[in-house]
Formats: C-alpha cells, structure tokens, sequence
C-alpha cells in the first residue's frame, strides 16, 4: 500500500526578478513501513520536501497523498505526521518530560495516559534518567532523542526527519545511526529522512532517493543504485571517491579513450546504439597492477588509513584508484590499471543514461 | 603582586561607593522628606539627614483626605488600571507587528520596519497636542482614548526589539508545534511570546512605566473630571503645585512618589527575575 505519495510536486520561489525552481515535478510513492532516505547536495531542497508533506509549505504545483488520501489542503496539524528537525527544537522552557508530553498535551490525552507513554519511549529511548532535566542541561546526542522521543509519543506513523544526525560527534553518530535503525524496524512507522551525508544514507535507507535538480534521479535499493547507477549523475554522486566517468568511444569491439581501449565487455553487444558514450567504474573496481593494460601517472596519493586512493593520470583524464595494497606511490611514477570489466557501466553521452537500464 | 591587587580592589570600591552615593541619595532624600512633619523641603544639613524623629503626617494626609471627589488612593487606582491596559494592549500590539515583520510574508517588509525604527525617534511629547486636537474631535477625552493614545508611543520601538528577537528564534521551534497540532495563532501564543519573554518583560515595563509616569498627556485628556486623575495629577494637585497661590507641600509630594513607587519597583525586580531566567534559558539553546 502506498502510504506517501509525492505527485509532479513543483515549488517555485520568486526573489527579486528572478525565480528559482527548486523542485521540479517530484514523484515519490513511498510503502508503508519504508524507511526513505532523500539524499541530495546542500541547498537542492531536500527539506522544502519534508515541509511539502508536512504542510508547512504549499507546492505551486502537484498532489501530496498521504496513506491514500489527497492531502493538499490538510493543515499541518491534521496531517497526522511527526518532525524531526535539523536543531532538535526543543523547547528550551520546559524540561524533558513536558517537552515529550508536549504533543500529547495539545491533542488533550488524560493526564496518566501522558505518563505512561512518556515513560514507554523515554525507556525506550534511554532518556528516562533525565525527564526533569533542562535542555540547556543536555548535550546534542541527549536533546536528538528527546527530539525522536517526541516524535515517537504521537504514535504517528509517518515521521520526518531532517538530517537528525548532522550535529553529533562522528561516533555518537555511528551509534545513533544503529539505533535509529533497530527503532524503525521494531516500531514500524515509515520514516522519510533527509540528508547530504551518503554513509548516513546507505546505511539507513531501505529505499534510497537522490536529489538533484529539483528532480528524483534515482529512487531504490541503495545497493543497487550504487551498483548499477541509472544516469551518469548519480554514478558522480554515489560513493565516496565517486565512480570515475570517462568519456570514451566505441570502435567496433573495444571502447577506446585518451588513446588507449579496452575490450568491450560482453553484455554491452547489442545494445550500443551511439558511439559516443562515459565509461563508468567505480574505483574499488580498478587495480594498479602490471599486466593491466592502461597506462597512466600517478598525479596524487591520498592516503587514508585502511586504504588509498591514487589519483592516476590517463591522458586528460583523472582516474581514481581505491588501493588496498600497502605499497608506496610516489607522484609522476609510471603504472599500469587493470579494470574488472566485468563492472563496467556504460552511459549515453548525451541523456547520461545508463545503457544496460534504458534496454532493460 | 598581592599589594597590587588590594590596590586595584580599593580603587574599584571607592569609584564604586561614590556612584551608589550619587544613585542612591536623592532616593533617600525623597525617603527621608516624606518621612517629615514640615512640607519645606529639608536644608541639607548633615544633620538634617538623620532625622530625630519620623512623623507619617504625610502618609496619612494623602491617604485620607477628600479632595473634591478624588482621593490619591483612588488615583493611584486609576494610574494601575491604565498603565496595565496600556501594558498589555502594548505588548499584543508590539508582539503581533514584531511577529509580522519577521515571519509572515507582507508586502513592503523592508521599508516598513526601517519606517518604524525611524518613527522611534521621535519625541512622545511633541504629539500631545495634535493626539489631543484629535481625541477631541472623535469626543475621546477619556481612559480608552488615553490607552489608545499610550499604545502606538511605546509599542513601536518593542515592535522592533521584537521583530529582531523573533528573528533569532529558529523557525522550527514554531513548524514542530504547528506539525504537534497547534494553529499559527496558538503557537505565537504558546511558542513565540515565551521564547522571546525577555522582549515581553521589556515591553511590559516600557510600556507599564510610560503610561504610568505620564503627565503632559493624562493632564490633557483627563482635568475635568477629578474622580478620573491619574496619580502624577493628583499629586502635582495633592502637593499644591497645580496652584501657584499656595506653598508647596513638598513632604506630600514625596509621600505620593514613595507610594507611587511601589507597584514600579515591583514589576522591576518581578520583571528582573523573570527576564534573566529567559536570557539563561535562551543561551542554553545556543
């Protein structure tokens, strides 16, 4: 059953002379008990989104239907959604208990009740110890679970959270991220978060949106998306180093760049129909290693503890090499690449599609 | 070193026990008058300044006697109405257009709180007349018109203090409550004024202590009718000083400035305590 439906979401802001489109006809359906992460860059709109579905903004354009009623004209407090936003906002007047119970107080639940169900999630959330406690008493990881607790007391079971995470340590991150994720599985709400951070996003999703454009490029399996890439944008985005993109040529059986070429694997026999086209391969997917046949220098090592990524030039291009071996590299040194063909993507040089998805 | 340091302590107290002089005596001087049986007001003798005896002749003329149909407790009545209608419509009216300004899409935003700003500099008193030519036209020589009158004076500088202390309150505190279930209008209620309660202390002792203090405008509005004065009218009556025949008793007037005092002082430490527990409960957010 779909639960969220974002349909043709257009929203437009108009500043001085100049109008920006900063979504341009979303579509989402997101299940029941999904958990959805929007992933974009900085400043795309990611939360205009979230607040769309919230109803704090209206979209100039498009239907939102939330578990299979058109919403549109919902206020935001009958939309039956909780938030979670980026700075916690948690009201730094009350104590914890009342900042829980603050919902619950709105909609007028009996007194005990309130209690109840405040304790039910601040144990769950291991925040009980702290109910009467001030927010300014609290650190960030502490106030991002009253935010969640808070979120959790309606028992609504659409939530919305905007980069939840973005203000905590790296390691409580990692933890919160875990938790996070045990929570949604054994609550079930369908959570729909938003970040730019793309571990925080492959980790968490069971769905993965992207971004970009005012436009979702890509909507799936976060696996997936980041194996078989559908457009030559996420390939660019995914991944951390991205999947190096080189424009090539295809002369007859073998894909040829920067004047040297590879065979042209198997699967792709058949369906070229330009010859124009950007190898894509991701960097894990490429070994430096002598009896590779492309040839390049080594213009940068960067090194970061478990592995290296060296920067390798093949004539205008920068290939990305992931290196696990522990050997040094020093710039200018001549190597050799060896790319597992059998991952390479192929994309049109003109629409960026993935060639292998557009033929099904 | 040690030495150095008693020396900058002495220094610091001794600047600091000539300025309490300076702040504290002419309060101790009006103390101290209305606390005398003769309505001169006392040479300034040091002697002089520790009384013998304390008579409360003042205290109890002005708390008793009839004067026409007025009576200073009944002015000072009049004063707390009015300065508390004032206060409260001021801190509505101030917070609304503050609010206004800093969140909702109007028309000519910019110009209209530069506008504002501006209008702050001018004096209040240089509008009583044409404020009185006009309340006199719509026959509102009274209490609603004076608090109509008091509003927009001391509200529009706190429209701007509020507008800036609106802006520092991150959005998100109103879209969560608005998401939990609240109006737009509960949430400024519930949400906007207790986040910026510093701005609404400051608005309430403004205002409260504007109209409270007011002469040149409630002695324009309200001289006909005795039973509807404000204590500074009353009292500028009471002490003889609205008759120039007669002398002034000065130890009643300082009588009715201690009285008058009271309810002031209250709402400033009251106003004290609440505006620095908002300050410390807004910085624990930051």
């Amino acid at each position: 059953m779909v639960h969220v439906k974002l349909e043709d979401i257009w929203k437009i802001y108009k500043e001085k002379k100049k109008t920006v489109e900063v979504l341009r006809g979303i579509n989402l359906e997101i299940e029941k008990r999904d958990f959805v992460v929007i992933l974009g860059p900085s400043g795309e709109g990611k939360t205009t989104i979230l607040r769309i579905i919230a109803g704090l903004l209206k979209q100039d354009k498009g239907h939102v239907y939330l578990r299979g009623k058109l919403a549109d004209d919902m206020s935001p407090k009958d939309r039956n959604v909780a938030m979670v936003p980026q700075n916690y906002a948690v009201y730094p007047f009350m104590n914890v208990f009342d900042n829980i119970a603050f919902p619950l107080k709105i909609e007028h639940v009996p007194k005990e009740e309130i209690r109840k169900r405040v304790l039910e999630v601040a144990e769950m959330l291991k925040i009980d110890n702290l109910l009467d406690r001030k927010p300014s008493q609290l650190s960030g990881g502490q106030l991002q679970r009253v935010a969640i607790a808070r979120a959790l007391v309606k028992n609504a079971d659409i939530i919305l959270m905007d980069e939840p995470l973005s203000n905590l340590d790296a390691q409580v991150r990692v933890l919160a991220r875990e938790e996070l994720k045990e929570l949604q599985q054994k609550l079930g709400p369908t959570i729909i978060y938003v970040t730019h951070d793309q571990a925080e996003a492959l980790s968490l999703a069971t769905k993965l949106a992207l971004l970009h454009d005012g436009k979702i490029q890509a909507y799936g399996d976060p696996l997936e998306l980041y194996r078989q890439p559908n457009n030559s944008w996420v390939a660019s985005f995914l991944g951390n180093p991205a999947m190096n993109l080189i424009r090539s040529e295809i002369v007859g059986e073998k894909i040829e760049f920067n004047g040297q070429a590879i065979p042209l694997p198997e699967k792709f026999k058949g369906i070229i129909k330009s010859n124009k086209v950007i190898l894509g391969i991701r960097p894990e997917n490429i070994e430096i290693s002598k009896d590779g046949d492309i040839e390049g220098v080594v213009e940068l090592v960067e090194e970061l503890g478990s592995f290296t990524i060296t920067h390798v030039r093949v004539g205008n291009d920068i290939i990305k090499v992931v290196d696990k071996a522990f050997i040094k590299r020093e710039k200018g040194e001549r190597v050799k690449l060896k790319f597992d063909y059998s991952r390479i993507e192929l994309f049109d040089a003109e629409s960026g599609v993935n060639l292998m998805i557009k033929n099904g | 070193m040690k030495l150095f340091k008693y020396i900058r302590l002495a220094i610091s107290y001794v600047i600091l026990i000539f300025m309490i002089l300076f702040s504290v005596f002419p309060l101790y001087y009006i103390i101290m008058t209305s606390f005398s049986n003769a309505p001169n007001l006392i040479s300034l003798d040091v002697s002089d300044l520790f009384p013998k005896h304390i008579y409360f002749t003042a205290y109890r003329v002005l708390l008793t006697t009839n004067y026409y149909g007025g009576s200073f407790p009944l002015w000072i009545r009049n004063s707390l109405i009015l300065a508390s209608s004032t206060a409260l419509i001021s801190i509505l009216l101030a917070m609304l257009t503050g609010y206004a300004l800093s969140r909702l899409n109007i028309p000519a935003k910019k110009t209209l709180a530069a506008f504002i700003y501006i209008v702050t500099f001018f004096p209040y008193t240089a509008t009583a007349v044409p404020l009185y030519l006009m309340f006199a036209k719509f026959h509102m020589l009274n209490y609603i018109g004076l608090i109509i009158a008091y509003t927009p004076g001391t509200s529009i500088f706190a429209a701007f203090l509020a507008k800036l202390a609106i802006d520092s309150i991150p959005p998100s505190y109103e879209e969560i409550a608005m998401v939990d279930g609240l109006s737009r209008f509960q949430v400024f209620l519930r949400i906007v004024m207790r986040l910026a309660l510093p701005i609404v202390a400051l608005t309430a002792i403004l205002s409260f202590s504007g109209a409270y203090l007011d002469f040149a405008l409630a002695y324009a509005f309200l001289l006909p009718h005795i039973s509807d004065w404000t204590a500074t009218i009353g009292l500028y009556y009471a002490a003889g000083l609205l008759n120039y025949a007669s002398a002034p008793a000065y130890n009643l007037f300082a009588a009715g400035s201690v009285i008058m005092g009271i309810p002031l002082t209250a709402l400033f430490i009251a106003s004290q305590r609440m505006m620095t527990r908002a300050y410390s409960t807004l910085a624990g957010v930051k």
